[in-house]
Parts: C-alpha cells; sequence; structure tokens
C-alpha cells in the first residue's frame, strides 16, 4: 500500500444505511419520530430502523437522530438483547456500522470504476473490502 | 491494476489502503471514499508513495 488512511465512520448517507439495515432484516422508517427503545418506552428520533415483520411492543428499534454537521446517531438499548436488535446488528451495532461503511464505500468506488473483488468478515471480526479497477 | 484495501473495526473506525501507480493519484482516489465514509483522523505515505510520485520503479 502506498497510501493509508484512518476515518472515524460517520453515518451521513441515509440511502446507504437503508441498504445495510435492509441486508441484516432491518426496515428504514423515514420520518418516525418516536422509536420504542426499552419495555415499550418511547425515546424521540428523526427517523426509525425496525424488524422487518416484527410486531408487539417486545420488539426494540434503533432510532436515527440528527446531530450537528449533518450526521446521525443511532440510539438503541441493547440491554436483553434489545429486543430483537442485538440478534441482527450485534451488540454495539456494530453489524450496521460496519455494512453501511462497506455500501458508501462500494458506492464511491464504483463511480471511480473500481469493482469489488472480496467483501468478507474476517476471524477478528472485521470487515475487509478489496477493490480493484 | 489499482487496488484498494478498506478494513471496517467494530469501533467505527475504517482503515483504507491503495496501491496505484502513480502516487498523487492515490490521495485523488481514496480522498472521494474517505469524505463519504467520515472524519480523517490519521494518514500515512509509504515509500512507495514518494517512489512513484518522482517517477521511480516501484518494488
Amino acid at each position: 500500500m502506498s497510501h493509508i488512511a484512518e476515518i472515524k465512520i460517520q453515518i451521513r448517507d441515509l440511502d446507504a444505511l437503508t441498504a445495510a439495515a435492509k441486508k441484516l432484516g432491518l426496515e428504514f422508517r423515514r420520518d418516525q419520530k418516536q422509536h420504542r427503545y426499552y419495555a415499550g418506552k418511547m425515546s424521540p428520533c428523526d427517523h426509525a430502523l425496525t424488524i422487518a415483520g416484527a410486531i408487539g411492543a417486545g420488539a426494540g428499534e434503533i432510532g436515527v437522530v440528527r446531530k450537528e454537521g449533518s450526521t446521525y446517531g443511532l440510539n438503541w438499548d441493547s440491554y436483553g438483547g434489545g429486543g430483537g436488535l442485538v440478534a441482527k446488528v450485534g451488540q454495539k451495532a456494530e453489524k450496521l456500522v460496519q455494512g453501511y461503511a462497506v455500501e458508501v464505500a462500494v458506492r464511491e468506488a464504483m463511480r471511480k470504476g473500481f469493482r469489488v473483488v472480496s467483501n468478507r468478515v474476517r476471524q477478528d471480526g472485521k470487515v475487509e473490502l478489496e477493490l480493484v479497477k | 491494476m489499482e487496488k484498494i484495501r478498506i478494513v471496517i473495526d467494530q469501533e467505527g473506525r475504517a482503515t483504507i489502503g491503495v496501491e496505484c501507480v502513480k502516487g498523487t493519484k492515490c490521495v485523488d482516489i481514496t480522498k472521494a471514499i474517505e469524505e463519504a465514509l467520515g472524519e480523517k483522523t490519521g494518514e500515512a505515505r509509504t515509500r512507495e508513495f514518494y517512489e512513484v510520485q518522482h517517477g521511480e520503479a516501484r518494488h
């Protein structure tokens, strides 16, 4: 590698977030202004992610909350499995954030003419993506 | 051939590495991806970068 950069991932692209969430079995609900986070309690948000097909007050939801600088945060409660969310997104929503980053990186790289040759989860849990042109 | 390798950890950090023919182009290639992904927290240009930038043979 002749150039290496380190990036702190920030969620800005809701289309990419929607695509990543869908692959994990979640549904993006634009403009849902409250999300259920624990035992039926509600918290404000700008959009929400729900488990596709889930019904009942026990199903957890992730609040997508707009922050400064056009970025979004993910608000949710993983306690007790987060109403099924931990199984989908991981204990810290890492699968969702990793999936989001893959969506964003692939879209941007494809605009530059690259194609994906490898997209895998390593044994250490990190996602490794290789693109070539 | 130009090659990009991106590693995304479980803490919300990504490392982007690029191999390419011309060193200056390496930065152009990754800049758009870096900006789309988030905030750059670090950067390193290896000896290869400067070698190719100055038109010397790689390897």
